[in-house]
């Protein structure tokens, strides 16, 4: 994991970080270094709408001095894992704040669109320009919970600000040649990276968020498929791979796994790897499968 | 008009007031409904338990509110409607942070952590029916008091100890036709480890004990204990096993003459509910349970049953249609009978997060 924080001193106690996911923990682990412990609650190779409230995590949250929460409704059982570990000196972060959300419904939602999000779409940390603004938010709690050591952490955020901006470069030029091409997702948590990179989702796997695929959306999408030519499907590794594979089956497209977050492969080590994997694995289906 | 009815109208005229009160503020309770239709089929030969004939239940809509009062508590709401009774299930206000100790206060009306499965509510179980261990002892909707309860988190590495006490208001255990002689206050409590041996394995287990009186007129009181036990094992959305198991004892002292009533004699009596329920498919799970359970006041009054189901989650807890074949056999039973009962669950209201 890359870390740019100070090195502590054997003798300074660490800043005990609990991120409701693995992306934030990560970025927190970035800026802070040695100075924060960095726990984390889901990562990329679990479905974070469906968390169950635990002791072990409300035990994880009694030690902690600062909460990361992804915040839009995603992280909703965070609150009740708050409220259980009876911690009064927490400093809960919501890393959503400052966000331009994407998908907010002007109108009224309800259950009939499935398990949408009210909020907008929650899956914001996949376009690097938002992982600035949550690097920001993450240092200023870190900073505000540890004041001693706020100099440390805003040179931890600068330092990651600026391979961050070197690295949105290099993932815009090797990311080239995915400007404009389309794919299938299962669930709609890629809005924001396809929208940095120019890709184009063109369907889901499952009907509406949150519901089984069914035998008639799946004949759906494989005639999309044909149609337009698509030849990825990107699924998410807490999904079950039946319906994309028989979509890959009828249509030639190739199934790829998606992480959507930190830890959710091997080498996807910190927010860095995260992306570089992404970009990697839609580039060798794309090019493997004109 | 019906009196139910009356009840659920003024329920719903003091949300719709609440929203121009809330107006000053951003906060408005989350509200859910929990609505349990049920088709219910005896084969019962010796006529002993009622008709024969499939028959359509209403067998409650309960309604939910709760939400935060202030940054340091919450209060919730559970109110019950039922085919012939409407009435408070729970009703709490709980004192979140703030406290030394780790320590966080309910008060109000709430049901009982004697034992892990009577904290819950029946629509939560796959098995559908409060087991008989509940339902002799302490009744149909279970054990619930009026009190304080104060619980506490002690980590233990990565495992928690929670350790929770209540002092109630007594006279839970009486039927409701005998004395007008108050009951004395009563106390519960419940020790339980939590922990996860292993990636997507959780086990929790308990000890509990409850101390109230059951006979205030002749001052007698009964000393009740239980063991729980759950574990779950979930890896991913699709599949899931979870094992219950839980056992209670209970001691009291009974007038074995009903003329010198200062006799007493002591009665002890058992009761055990075990069960498992795995979900195989992303909307479909199926178990079994077995049920035991002696007579508070009588060791020889003796019930058991054992059943399987099934149920089909269309999405999540929204809509699930639930089976059950239960055969039922015991003290005051000529034969034993079979009941089949198929559920329609439903829920209204936000996604609420799943408790272990």
């Amino acid at each position: 994991m890359i870390a740019f924080g100070i090195m502590a001193t054997s003798a300074q106690a660490k800043l005990n970080v609990v991120a409701s996911s693995s992306d934030l923990a990560a970025i927190a682990k970035s800026i802070g270094g040695d100075l924060v412990s960095a726990k984390y609650i889901v990562d990329g190779r679990s479905d974070p709408h469906f968390i169950e409230v635990l002791p072990s995590y409300m035990v994880m949250v009694t030690r902690a001095d600062v909460y990361l929460k992804i915040g839009l409704g995603l992280d909703f059982w965070a609150q009740p894992i708050i409220d259980g570990s009876r911690n009064g000196r927490l400093k809960i972060v919501d890393c959503s704040r400052g966000i331009s959300v994407l998908e907010k419904s002007s109108e009224p939602v309800n259950a009939s669109m499935g398990d949408v999000h009210p909020q907008g779409n929650p899956h914001y940390w996949l376009d690097p320009a938002n992982a600035l603004i949550m690097a920001h938010n993450i240092a200023e709690g870190l900073a505000a919970s540890d004041p001693a050591n706020a100099g440390a952490y805003n040179d931890g955020l600068a330092k990651f600000t600026e391979l961050l901006n070197d690295k949105i470069v290099t993932w815009q030029q090797d990311a080239a040649p995915l400007q404009g091409i389309q794919i299938i997702t299962y669930h709609n948590s890629w809005p924001y990276f396809c929208r940095a990179f120019g890709i184009k989702v063109a369907g889901f796997v499952e009907p509406k968020p949150g519901i089984e695929p069914t035998a008639s959306h799946t004949a759906e999408i494989i005639d999309l498929v044909k149609a337009q030519g698509i030849r990825v499907i990107g699924k998410e590794p807490y999904f079950s791979d039946k319906a994309p594979k028989s979509i890959a089956a009828a249509t030639g497209a190739l199934v790829i796994d998606l992480p959507p977050s930190v830890s959710g492969a091997p080498g996807m080590d910190d927010y860095f790897s995260l992306i570089d994997t992404l970009i990697a694995r839609l580039l060798a289906a794309a090019g493997s499968n004109p | 008009m019906n009196r139910r009815i009356i009840f659920f109208i003024a329920i719903l005229h003091l949300f719709i007031l609440r929203q121009g009160i809330l107006a000053q503020t951003t906060a408005n309770p989350d509200i859910s409904f929990v609505g349990d239709f049920r088709l219910v089929g005896h084969n019962d030969a010796a006529g002993e338990i009622g008709p024969n004939e499939p028959q359509f239940i209403f067998h409650e809509l309960e309604i939910t509110a709760g939400s935060y009062l202030n940054p340091y508590s919450r209060a919730d709401l559970t109110i019950g409607l039922a085919e012939d009774e409407t009435g408070i299930e729970e009703a709490y206000a709980t004192l979140l942070r703030g406290l030394p100790w780790n320590l966080q206060v309910r008060a109000g009306q709430y049901l009982l952590d004697f034992g892990k499965l009577n904290t819950q509510h029946p629509h939560q179980w796959s098995w559908i029916r409060r087991p008989l261990l509940f339902e002799r002892f302490f009744g149909e909707e279970g054990l619930k008091g009026v009190g304080v309860n104060v619980t506490t988190l002690v980590p233990l590495w990565s495992s928690a100890l929670n350790i929770s006490g209540s002092i109630l208001q007594g006279g839970f255990l009486m039927p409701e036709s005998e004395s007008d002689v108050p009951a004395k206050l009563a106390g519960n409590g419940r020790v339980s480890i939590f922990a996860s041996p292993a990636e997507n394995s959780s086990i929790e287990v308990g000890i509990s004990g409850l101390y109230a009186q059951h006979d205030p007129p002749n001052k007698r009181w009964a000393t009740m204990g239980n063991v729980d036990f759950k574990y779950k094992w979930k890896p991913d959305i699709y599949r899931s096993l979870i094992i219950v198991a839980e056992a209670l004892i209970n001691s009291r002292g009974t007038s074995p003459d009903t003329v010198n009533t200062e006799l007493t004699s002591n009665i002890t009596s058992y009761g055990a509910f075990a069960a498992f329920d795995f979900q195989f498919r992303r909307r479909f799970d199926t178990g079994a349970f077995i049920d035991y359970s002696q007579s508070p006041t009588d060791s020889d009054d003796r019930l058991t049953a054992y059943g399987i189901f099934g149920g089909f989650a269309l999405a999540e807890e929204t809509y699930r249609v639930g089976l059950l074949l239960r055969q039922d056999t015991g003290t005051g039973l000529d034969k034993a009978y079979q009941t089949i009962e198929i559920q329609l669950l439903w829920s209204l209201g936000p996604h609420k997060p799943h408790q272990f």
